[in-house]
């Protein structure tokens, strides 16, 4: 039924690997990957201890259309107690990599411990080690990656790895694989980090068992040409990618520049996804394992630098968000982060952050040692910080730490644009509503891709909603968050719901484990993570008061634009979004309610 | 007025704007069928459906302001000075 039926932990304090039957009988209610993974971590962990302590457990998980030619079937989550937000931290990635460690014959690892001196996972089939890594401690993510595959001595080995961000856990460090593939946000890579481990190698050729593979494969090439016949998914995202959104959102008033200060960039035009193509830096575009949409960018610059990237967010952080729009230094600042194995939004918000701070003389010019001026503007600066960062160089040891303790580490921590101490990311809060109460509320802090209310509020998908507007907003988050925690824990990408409905996650999923839920009750599962993720957050003692954005987003009306004059109405919207949710009013989980949902 | 076409439509159309006579009782609609006459291109149809509602991840903004939210292809354009046409298009 779809799952490999084995999950593998890894105990790197003692050595040993186990190989343990993958609790399938959960999975009605909690899907696979994000949803069963953080089951898992909510059992086995303390949700107060230190997340870069041995006791914090890593868990790589894939879904159950993870390896299924399922439209990106090819998804896997890391799920772990996070070191920025102290919270929950999941984050997804797309590529190969879940894909080859079900074709390995594995669901899901799960990583304890700490390894006494860095060591990585080889998993070949039956054959699982734990190999020394010192040879590949202190090497860029590429190079890891190379090595590796040839030391597996298999080509399609696929590798998940962190690189010198990890290795000296920066709070936000992302583990990469297949190079340029990210589960970027919430400092996964630190954990790992914690934990000596560089990487994992995966091969194998096992197919998930199918319960009617004909009719998988006839309901699957229907749900791909929806896709196809989609305008965003077929046409828009794999012609520009998600750098079509620059001036899709700037011309709407919600594109952040310097810090927040502003809510358009006048020099959008000269960076967005259309100069990509124009300016011939775009050779071609590719996609994830069975992904029929394609938005990756693989891009040549002048200077003859190559690689994957920007997308929307990244060329925003390294671009507008500081001040300036050279494509050149964007996407060789993504690159970098890249090879380091840095968050590109974590990063470029924090140095927002801080340059707001220097020019605003809460930092001294003393303290950069001669490095470049922390001004808006000055593209220099980024390298030389995000260098700093991944290295805990200098200044970079503070920056390393993300915007809001490095803020709050000068008495400043209004300058610090975060949600729950992670970094917001590229639409403004105050030109729309929705998507600023998903912030506030997220269960990875600042997050865009958990319910992405750009969708109805700016894109038109599935329908319009006046981004301005409060009224009936709050269930649209709730179905969205619902529904977002399926999709992740399914094993597809978030994009797919540009052109697919809840019945047809339902559908998919159903055909894949033979389970026959109702589509409402696939929402329910997702209800269900939604709180459980809520109730890790609440034990790890991240109080309800937190669900809130920056000051400025209440205290400074946007400037400009279609949304001049207004601000966030979060105190008009939270109490709704309590009240839908059936948690209390002070924003605690009933028990009751947990009882309801079946969470013990 | 000037009408600024972005994504796909731009890269179609070779242009990235043209300018009209504003006159503030035109419509949305009829101000989108003169850019076309004078790009000699028609992209009406990637954009709007039979009803004249704009594709999902499509949008046309008046200053701004979606259009779907004022009076659609209907909306006059009054003294805005920019109307700005998105094909659908979408990302994260
Ligand atoms: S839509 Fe983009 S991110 Fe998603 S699976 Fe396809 S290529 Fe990967």
């Amino acid at each position: 039924m779809a799952f490999m039926g084995t999950t593998l932990r890894v105990n790197l304090t003692d050595g040993t690997i186990k190989k343990e039957s993958t609790p399938v009988d959960l999975a009605k209610k909690y899907v696979g990957g994000r949803g069963l993974a953080t089951r898992l971590l909510m059992n086995e962990i303390d949700p107060g201890i230190d997340a870069l302590s041995p006791n914090n457990k890593l868990i790589f998980a894939t879904g159950p259309l993870t390896n299924t030619n399922a439209p990106t079937g090819g998804r896997y989550m890391v799920v772990t107690k996070g070191p920025l937000t102290g919270g929950v931290a999941s984050s997804n990635s797309g590529g190969d990599w879940g894909a080859y460690l079900k074709k390995a014959g594995y669901d899901m690892v799960i990583v304890e411990g700490k390894a006494a001196k860095p060591v990585y996972l080889s998993v070949m089939e039956d054959e699982v080690e734990l190999k020394d890594a010192a040879h590949v401690w202190g090497k860029r993510v590429p190079e890891t990656t190379d090595m590796l595959i040839a030391e597996s001595g298999q080509k399609k080995a696929k590798v998940s790895c962190i690189g010198p961000a990890g290795e000296n856990m920066v709070l936000f460090a992302s583990i990469m694989n297949e190079k340029h593939r990210a589960a970027g946000r919430t400092g996964v890579g630190a954990v790992m980090g914690s934990k000596n481990l560089k990487a994992i190698v995966v091969h194998g050729d096992k197919k998930s068992p199918i319960p009617d593979p004909d009719a998988f494969r006839d309901l699957v090439k229907g749900k791909i040409a929806t896709i196809r016949g989609n305008g965003i998914t077929g046409e828009g995202l794999p012609k520009l990618g998600t750098k079509v959104l620059d001036n899709i959102i700037n011309e709407n008033g919600l594109y952040p520049s310097r810090n927040f200060q502003d809510v358009m960039y006048d020099g959008t035009a000269h960076m967005s996804g259309e100069a990509l193509v124009e300016k011939g830096y775009l050779k071609r575009n590719s996609g994830c394992y069975m992904c029929p949409i394609a938005c990756a960018r693989n891009v040549e610059l002048p200077n003859g630098r190559k690689g994957e990237g920007p997308e929307y967010e990244t060329g925003w952080a390294f671009g507008p968000l500081l001040g300036f729009h050279d494509l050149n230094v964007i996407c060789d600042a993504n690159f970098l982060c890249n090879d380091l194995g840095l968050d590109t939004i974590s990063a470029g918000v924090t140095i927002a952050c801080a340059m707001e701070m220097y020019e605003k003389g809460y930092i001294k010019k003393e303290e950069l040692a001669n490095g470049p001026e922390l001004s808006f503007g000055n593209t220099e600066a980024l390298p030389y910080y995000l260098y700093q960062m991944a290295y805990r160089e200098g200044i970079g040891d503070k920056l390393a730490e993300g915007s809001l303790r490095f803020a709050t580490s000068y008495g400043c921590p209004e300058f610090s644009m975060t949600c729950k101490g992670q970094e917001i990311p590229a639409y403004d809060p105050r030109g729309v509503q929705g998507m600023g109460m998903s912030y506030a509320v997220g269960n990875r802090g600042a997050d865009h891709v958990r319910s992405y209310l750009i969708g109805p509020e700016i894109l038109g998908s599935p329908e319009k909603l006046d981004p301005q507007a409060i009224d009936g907003k709050m269930q649209w988050l709730f179905i969205f968050q619902n529904l977002t925690a399926v999709i992740d824990s399914s094993g597809l990408c978030l994009f797919t719901s540009f052109a697919l409905n809840a019945d047809d996650y339902a559908d998919m999923l159903n055909a894949a484990t033979g389970f026959n839920l109702s589509t409402e009750q696939w929402l329910e599962a997702g209800e269900r993570i939604w709180n459980m993720e809520r109730n890790f957050n609440l034990s790890a003692g991240i109080t309800p008061d937190k669900d809130t954005l920056p000051k400025r987003f209440f205290e400074e009306p946007a400037q400009r634009g279609p949304n001049k004059g207004k601000v966030h109405r979060l105190p008009e919207m939270l109490p709704e979004y309590y009240q839908i949710r059936g948690w209390n009013a002070d924003g605690t989980i009933p028990a009751s309610k947990l009882e309801a949902l079946g969470i013990e | 007025m000037t009408i600024k076409f972005f994504a796909t439509l731009k890269l179609k159309l070779g242009v990235a704007s043209v300018e009209l006579d504003a006159e503030p009782q035109l419509s949305v609609g009829d101000a989108i069928r003169r850019a076309e006459q004078s790009t000699g291109r028609s992209f009406w149809s990637e954009i709007f459906d039979q009803d004249g509602k704009t594709f999902p991840g499509g949008m046309v903004l008046l200053d701004g302001a979606n259009i779907a939210h004022l009076d659609g292809v209907d909306t006059r354009v009054g003294d805005a000075e920019t109307i700005s046409v998105f094909p659908p298009a979408g990302g994260g």
